[in-house]
């Protein structure tokens, strides 16, 4: 079972990430390099980032599931997250 | 559904000398045109509705695809396989004037429309990806997705050309029998 170390190291990876999903208001960054890197720390696979009228938009996935995260550099603070179905 | 000639012979009717296609080819044909401008011009790329539009034309172009096996010989693909050599002879003959019928696809024609085909599902293959979770926000798909719909475009242009080209050349008028009557067949045609 060459699986079940691995499953057990992503699980304790994975774990402390659970709670952290950001929403709306939060303060994740100003610049693109902090903003993507604030998302990983919270267990998101950065997949994209541009600039969009103005705010900073992310593609990101987080565990199976598909985001465009979008943030206001002027403030840091994420003014939207929108999940794709 | 009208007669196919379920003879089999030619799967088509005459309209004075030009055979409408059947009715499956004319109605695949016409709805993946307008569902291409629709995504290509109307349509936000990023509403769902985009993708809905390609899931259409995904199956459209799969109808068009069993068509092609098991529809009436004009549209079967063994009446117009894809063939260089054939192609080039062909040139060769419509510069020389001396342009024989052909009662599928002429084979220019033929390269043309699975040159279309393969794109247009490769644009659907590329969009599908961007849905999934494995190529979700990867740049190069986005990027194919876009290099193929311009490729599209200038296909697309290219065989308009073609069409009108060859209508002049032959004397036939090929959009008339992609368009088909639809009205009752009268004296005056059309
Ligand atoms: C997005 C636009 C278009 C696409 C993707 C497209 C694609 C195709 C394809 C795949 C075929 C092969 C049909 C089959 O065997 O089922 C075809 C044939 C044909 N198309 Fe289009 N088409 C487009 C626009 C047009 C337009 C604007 C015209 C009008 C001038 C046109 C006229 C024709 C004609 C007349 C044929 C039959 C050619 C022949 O007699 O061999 N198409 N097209």
């Amino acid at each position: 079972m060459k699986l079940a170390p691995f499953a057990l190291a992503l699980a304790f990876a994975a774990s402390p990430v659970i709670a952290q999903e950001v929403a709306q208001g939060d303060k994740i960054g100003t610049e693109i390099g902090a903003i993507a890197s604030a998302l990983s720390e919270r267990g998101y696979e950065v997949r994209k980032t541009e600039r969009e009228d103005g705010k900073v938009e992310v593609y990101a996935v987080r565990e199976g599931r598909r985001f465009e995260i979008y943030v206001d550099p002027e403030t840091g603070a994420v003014t939207r997250v929108k999940e794709k179905h | 559904m009208e007669r196919l000639g379920s003879g089999g012979r030619e799967g088509a009717r005459r309209i004075g000398e030009v055979l409408t296609w059947d009715p499956l080819v004319r109605l695949t044909h016409w709805s993946v045109a307008l569902l291409v401008l629709l995504n290509g011009a109307v349509l936000e790329d990023e509403g769902q509705p985009h993708v809905w539009v390609g899931y259409a034309v995904l199956g459209l172009v799969a109808a068009r695809f069993l068509w092609g096996l098991v529809g009436p010989a004009r549209a079967r693909f063994t009446s117009f396989p894809p063939s260089l050599s054939a192609a080039r002879l062909h040139v060769d003959e419509v510069m020389h004037g001396r342009e024989r019928r052909h009662e599928s696809h002429n084979p220019l024609g033929a390269l043309m429309a699975y040159n279309l085909w393969a794109t247009l599902l490769a644009i659907c293959a590329t969009g599908l990806m961007m849905e999934s979770v494995a190529f979700f926000g990867v740049e190069w798909v986005e990027e194919a997705h876009e290099a193929l719909f311009a490729w599209l475009m200038i296909s697309v242009g290219l065989h308009v050309s073609g069409v009108i080209l060859e209508s002049f050349l032959s004397g036939r008028n090929l959009v008339r029998a992609m368009v088909g009557s639809f009205h009752k067949r009268s004296g005056g045609g059309a």
